[in-house]
């Protein structure tokens, strides 16, 4: 893995500014793994859930080399960033959050929050920060596996039965909206694209993402495509909700005991 | 659903081999449940499913055993091939 | 005539030949082995839940992985021993139904609550560490397909052991609080880990043990797991909350207080600490997904069709 040893040092802002983006990424792949691991022994299918099992740890693979980055852009520890922080200091975007509800809805949540991450780390292989070039180029290929998995799994939902079908768009319909935000700006990206560390603005990649999505949509039900046309809202923070609430104090339930401190 | 039987290669010379079974509506779900089922810390190159029922058994085993002697199939057959040599150059100096 | 088919198979199999699927055997081996099988095989599928609890708990991204990738690991093992038991004549979904419905069993150790971070590291090391000792004697089991499922099983939970012995040592080398958690968790935990191995029967009254497909006697495996185990965990400092447990050097045997026979037997017959809850957890699960089941067999059935009209055309 490339380290920031490797690349040309940052200027302060550029360096906070970077610390911001990838913390707020680090934080979408954190919770979003969390949630899936809450499947590991109660998904639908034996074999499925072994799989499942595997896409968690994937996702929270992915967060920890981010978390690495930020931990050493800012001399920090990447377990702190991830399991210590205070709630209101995360950065995530609302869609990852929401509980998994059911077989339909962690499918049809998994599938648009991958083909968005899909657009957006196919951009940043081209980062000019090689460190982050680096991770992006490692997550590809495992997202290659998330996105067959979940097409597979959207297809026979679709087709199955009219309940699972129903079931489909329902949660389909729920997801448009905060799917669309994670196209909203990020913390501090137009610093980070001006230098090309980010190569294109996540609004940008809104277009790539629908591309991919209208299909899906047309095929399952054709009054969801509007739901596509609602402009993304920027990534601020956000008032902690009852969700993450709950998700963080169970998230940070050993690590923040004071019980310890290496485990 | 049915059930299908997973296949691997190791590496573009090695054998298919076999590797275990998985339950699932169809082969694109087979395949993708197969990879994690399977593979979590092995790499093949390649991975095939084959539903059971198209796997065809030969019933009548007792014609797999051995018969008649056919030991000179086997290299087993010409051990002593070095020490003949030896003798023959021998007698022929 | 069946007894003579009988002879020879108890002949056989005295002999040291192996048993595979699909060969004829005694009425009383199929159904020994296949009620062994189903045993072990909800086991793993129960044995995922006192753990997962901690999945979202972990302190660390490491452990947060690790520990979703052990639970993984166990229900992969019942995936593998549920395929092998299917082939002795009972369906999946037969053995998952008579599991919810408290019909059949499952290990003891998995009929009890998980309180703390301690209990992962006990579990971790210790069960994991039972288990494997009696996994380790079944790999000569004569009941091939077992074997060679068992292969796999072995050499994950060995890895299972290692991450458990890891976790124990963070916190033997922790703070005091930390070495409490373990200690506490011990103490729970050690009446379950003498009563896994099951009550010392005569090797006559054993069945499977007559008929080869076990190898070892359950005291014989009790007694391997003390002397693996005990010393480790007195050389970190901890204490094992049985004051006969001692090794008399004369025999070369752990001498224990005999544990309640009677408390096992209502364990495993459904009346354990978390066994209502966790079954109860198990059969809404199962009836919360019967949507996808049914969608996929209707997919299923849908490609089948397109598929063999297609190889008509």
């Amino acid at each position: 893995m490339i380290s920031t040893d490797d690349c040309p040092p940052l200027d302060a802002a550029t360096r906070a500014a970077l610390v911001t983006y990838l913390l707020a990424w680090a934080d979408d792949e954190l919770v979003l793994g969390h949630r899936d691991s809450e499947w590991t022994g109660f998904a639908p299918q034996i074999e499925e859930d072994v799989a499942f099992s595997s896409i968690a740890q994937d996702e929270l693979g992915h967060a920890t080399l981010l978390y690495r980055l930020v931990a050493e852009l800012s001399d920090d520890d990447p377990d702190r960033l991830a399991l210590r922080r205070p709630a209101a200091d995360y950065r995530h975007a609302a869609v990852v959050e929401r509980p998994n509800g059911d077989w339909a809805h962690t499918i049809a949540r998994h599938y648009l929050y991958d083909l968005a991450d899909a657009c957006r780390t196919d951009v940043l292989c081209d980062s000019s920060y090689a460190a982050l070039a680096g991770v992006a180029r490692k997550m590809v290929r495992e997202e290659h596996y998330h996105l067959m998995h979940h097409a597979v799994w959207w297809e026979r939902l679709r087709d199955g039965t009219p309940e699972s079908r129903a079931r489909l768009a329902d949660a389909t319909r729920a997801l448009l909206p905060p799917a669309v935000d994670l196209f909203g700006e990020m913390p501090s990206e137009r610093v980070l694209v001006a230098v090309g560390i980010v190569p294109c603005p996540s609004g940008a990649l809104l277009a790539e993402w629908c591309l991919h999505v209208q299909p899906l949509l047309s095929a399952l039900d054709p009054d969801l495509l509007p739901l596509l046309e609602s402009a993304p809202a920027p990534r601020h923070s956000r008032p902690v909700g009852q969700d993450f609430r709950a998700l963080h104090a169970e998230m940070t339930a050993v690590s923040a005991s004071g019980l310890g401190e290496r485990w | 659903m049915a059930i299908y039987e997973v296949f691997e290669r190791k590496g573009p010379t090695e054998p298919i081999t076999h590797v275990g079974s998985v339950n699932a509506s169809d082969t694109d779900l087979a395949l993708v449940l197969a990879k994690e089922c399977f593979f979590r810390r092995e790499h093949p190159t390649d991975l095939w499913v084959v539903r059971r029922e198209d796997m065809h058994p030969l019933r009548e085993t007792d014609v797999l055993e051995p018969g008649t002697d056919k030991s000179y199939r086997s290299i087993e057959a010409y051990k002593g091939l070095a020490k003949k040599r030896e003798r023959i150059e021998a007698e022929l100096r | 005539m069946g007894d003579e088919r009988e002879e020879a198979f108890r002949a056989r199999v005295e002999r040291g030949h192996v048993v595979e699927a699909g060969d004829w055997m005694p009425e009383e081996y199929r159904r020994g082995v296949l009620k062994f099988l189903e045993m072990h095989a909800n086991s793993e599928i129960m044995g995922a839940l006192p753990e997962r609890e901690w999945i979202p708990r972990a302190p660390t991204l490491r452990r947060k992985m690790s520990l979703t990738a052990k639970v993984q690991d166990e229900v992969g093992h019942s995936q593998l021993l549920y395929s092998v038991a299917e082939d002795l004549g009972k369906s999946r979904e037969a053995m998952f139904e008579d599991l919810i419905a408290g019909k059949t069993k499952f290990h003891n150790v998995f009929h009890y609550p998980t309180q703390s971070w301690g209990d992962v590291a006990v579990i971790g090391w210790l069960i994991d560490g039972a288990a494997l000792v009696t996994q380790h004697a079944l790999l000569r089991s004569n009941y091939v397909p077992y074997v060679r499922v068992l292969k796999r099983i072995c050499a994950e939970e060995s890895l299972h052991l290692k991450h458990g012995e890891d976790i124990t040592l963070e916190l033997a080398a922790g703070t005091p609080a930390q070495r409490a958690l373990f200690q506490e968790a011990l103490n729970r935990w050690w009446e379950p880990i003498m009563h896994f191995f099951g009550p010392s029967y005569a090797p006559s009254n054993d069945a499977l043990l007559m008929w080869r497909f076990k190898t070892k006697a359950n005291e014989q495996l009790r007694q391997e797991f003390l002397d693996k185990y005990v010393p480790r965990i007195w050389s970190l400092g901890f204490t094992v909350p049985d004051p006969a447990l001692r090794k008399d050097e004369a025999t070369g045997r752990w001498v224990y207080t005999e544990p309640n026979w009677e408390t096992l037997k209502a364990v495993v017959s459904g009346h354990g600490p978390a066994t209502a809850r966790r079954l109860g957890l198990r059969r809404a699960s199962y009836e919360e997904h019967r949507w996808v089941r049914e969608a996929l067999v209707a997919a299923g059935n849908r490609r089948s069709a397109v598929e063999v009209g297609l190889a008509a055309s």
